[in-house]
């Protein structure tokens, strides 16, 4: 270039070609501009004139350059304000051979920002008093944003792989995020049908900050823009407000005050990204920008989108690992209660044995009491045998199999005092009252299985009210169903909980530190369920629950071989 | 094996059984007797306590864990807490599948894993009470 400016002051003889020179000039892409030591704009290109605001190159001729460049905000590569000191014009003035740098222009509106390499070169004069600097603009936004998208999406993906906790990790890229992108930025993890947490939040301005505070430190599901987030949940895509409006924001608000702190933030375009794990929406992040941004490109927002789905996925891996973790800890546990179940009746088969045997080669035969040992042997194998199954039934169950019924003519009202009557044998606290309507209730059922679910519901009242209490056993019956309702006078279950007590693993908030395995209220749904019926409940907290079980007097259908 | 016979050689030995389920108690109780020792038996932590309170002194405590009402840690605590019983050895008989750590935790001097031989409690109780 330089090359091509000194050329034609050589070839100013052709006064053809000398006419020419201000279009050829006019028709570069790359800004031009030529200034004196007084920093009076002696050249501007037409595209100099665009870059720094003005339609017409005449009005800028014989202005102060830096009068010109005032208008604009400059920024260096890191978006830091730049001092016209440093800018190529002036170094090159100050003798510096051919500097550079790469400077950002932020139109006065603030709705354009672009980045240029800038290059200074002093054209020396026959004084140095009459010396000029050519100053050359190449437009350089599209790389510099491809670069900046390329860095940040490098440091975001090594950020999720270099922590196990995707909270720190993702606070982190929030942090990136702002102040390079937007001025506030969160990240919100689902945690279940009502639940939301947010995980991390990042604020460019402290200012902003504190009139968010109120906002921002709310649960996420009545804080920032709820309706956002169930857009994108509902959508499985990015929702982008370019103009926040106080009717956007009024729609996303609960009540005045969130209202009030939403518009204290001053954002006037928000955009939210799903965080995507294994095809579902697992969050979402929001940007959010205030009026002295430029507004996202389709790069950006493309950018941030693919920013979701990498924080998606590390969201997943993070909640997988935990669940395996859990599902470890809950087999272990398992096999911890059920090998000492098993192990106790063994013992009594081993020990009868060794004392029978005793007394059938020792000196003293005592046959009587032999004979009463072999009884005690049957027993507990019976009993042993009883345990195996029902663990093999934890263990279909568990795995979403079906289990083998043997359904046979069975009185609901026998098989419930017999199951009462074992649970009060072992209570200490809690009294059991049982009623029943009719004498007896004749279903085709498995009763084996009908035993199990008593024992775990019956089993739950007593360990779920640890302050003992009375525990209503209620049974009856028509002519199609029959049913048995289960209370107790415990610690209840709180409503968020309700639906999901019968997820197999779930545990209430408040069910921490009673011990759980055995089938469960999972295994005893699947079993009511197989037999043609089905469990409800009624709870309060503090107060109690109710467990009923409805069984057709019919059964359930023929249970073909499992193929789950 | 002949164990009901008790020979001169054999030292009859005071010997406390703690266990929840009756037919263990029984046999346990029943296989130290045919081994010549002096047997008593308590279903629970509480009425561990009533045997030792009227004066009989065990040797030896077979304790089980898992127990309702006061449960073998509890009883634990409480024998190590009292002058009279704190060098009473204990040995934890459970079906738990961690019974060393748990015999350890709670400074027990030996554990037996149920399913067992009965011999075990014969060879326990000798080897702890050979010093009375």
């Amino acid at each position: 270039m330089t090359e091509s400016v000194r050329t034609p002051f050589g070839m100013g003889a052709d006064p053809e070609f000398t006419r020419l020179l201000p279009s050829i000039f006019d028709s570069i892409a790359d800004g031009m501009t030529v200034v004196d030591r007084e920093g009076v704009l002696r050249y501007a290109n037409a595209a100099a004139a665009r870059m720094i605001g003005h339609a017409d190159v005449s009005e800028l001729v014989g202005t102060s350059s830096e009068q010109a460049m005032d208008r604009l905000d400059l920024l260096d590569d890191d978006g830091r304000p730049l001092a016209a000191l440093i800018l190529p014009t002036r170094r090159a003035f100050s003798g510096e051979p051919d500097p550079e740098a790469t400077v950002r222009i932020r139109s006065p509106d603030a709705h354009t920002e672009r980045s240029y390499l800038v290059r200074g070169r002093l054209l020396e004069g026959p004084d140095p008093d009459r010396d000029l600097v050519i100053t050359s603009f190449q437009d350089i936004t599209a790389i510099k944003r491809v670069e900046r998208r390329l860095s940040f999406l490098l440091q975001a993906s090594a950020l999720l792989g270099e922590t196990t906790d995707y909270r720190d990790g993702l606070s982190r890229i929030a942090w990136l995020l702002v102040p390079a992108v937007a001025d506030w930025c969160a990240f919100d993890v689902i945690v279940d049908s009502e639940t939301v947490e947010r995980v991390a939040i990042a604020q460019s301005d402290p200012e902003l900050q504190r009139a968010s505070g109120g906002v921002d430190r709310r649960r996420p599901t009545d804080s920032t823009l709820p309706s956002m987030l169930d857009e994108v949940k509902r959508r499985r895509r990015s929702v982008h407000v370019r103009g926040v409006t106080d009717e956007v924001l009024a729609q996303a608000t609960l009540d005045a005050d969130h209202l009030e702190g939403l518009r204290g933030m001053n954002l006037r375009e928000l955009l939210s990204a799903p965080l995507v794990g294994r095809g579902h929406v697992l969050g979402a992040v929001t940007v959010g920008l205030s009026p002295s941004e430029p507004p996202l490109s389709a790069e950006d927002v493309a950018m941030i989108e693919d920013l979701g789905r990498r924080a998606g996925a590390a969201v997943d891996a993070a909640l997988l690992l935990a669940e395996s973790q859990e599902s470890l800890r809950l087999q272990e546990e398992f096999m911890a209660v059920t090998s000492h179940d098993m192990r106790t009746p063994l013992a009594a088969v081993r020990g009868y044995a060794q004392l029978a045997r005793r007394h059938v080669s020792g000196e003293k035969q005592d046959l009587e009491s032999v004979d009463r040992w072999l009884s005690d042997i049957e027993e507990s194998a019976s009993r042993l045998a009883s345990l195996v199954s029902e663990f093999m039934d934890v263990t279909l169950l568990r795995a979403g199999q079906t289990v083998p019924l043997q359904p046979q003519p069975t009185d609901l009202v026998a098989v419930t005092y017999e199951r009462v009557r074992e649970h009060q044998g072992a209570a200490e606290t809690h009294t059991f009252e049982i009623s029943n309507g009719r004498d007896a209730i004749v279903g085709n059922w498995d009763p084996a299985r009908i035993g199990r679910v008593l024992d775990n519901l019956l089993g739950n009242a007593v360990k779920f009210s640890p302050d003992g209490g009375t525990i209503e056993v209620k049974i009856t019956g028509d002519d199609t169903d029959a049913s048995v309702a289960i209370s107790d006078q415990g610690m209840g279950i709180a409503s968020q909980d309700l639906s999901r007590i019968f997820l197999p693993m779930y545990r209430g908030a408040n069910a921490s530190g009673v011990a759980g395995t055995g089938l469960g209220l999972a295994g005893s749904r699947r079993l009511v369920e197989l037999m043609g019926g089905r469990i409800s409940v009624k709870s309060r907290l503090g107060k109690g629950s109710t467990f009923t079980v409805i069984l057709p007097l019919a059964g359930g259908e023929p249970v073909q071989a499992a193929t789950e | 094996m002949e164990v009901s016979v008790v020979t001169s050689e054999d030292a009859t030995h005071q010997v406390l059984v703690v266990e929840d389920d009756p037919a263990l108690r029984e046999i346990f109780a029943g296989a130290l007797r045919g081994y010549g020792h002096d047997v008593r038996v308590a279903g629970d932590g509480a009425e561990a306590l009533r045997r030792l309170e009227n004066g009989w002194a065990p040797c030896v405590v077979f304790l089980d864990l898992r127990m309702p009402g006061m449960d073998g840690w509890e009883l634990s605590r409480r024998l190590r807490s009292d002058d009279r019983w704190r060098d009473v050895p204990v040995v934890v008989v459970a079906a738990h599948f961690r019974i060393d750590r748990e015999a350890a935790e709670i400074g027990a001097a030996a554990w037996l894993q149920k399913p067992f031989d009965l011999a075990r409690l014969d060879e326990e109780t000798k080897a702890l009470c050979a010093n009375d």
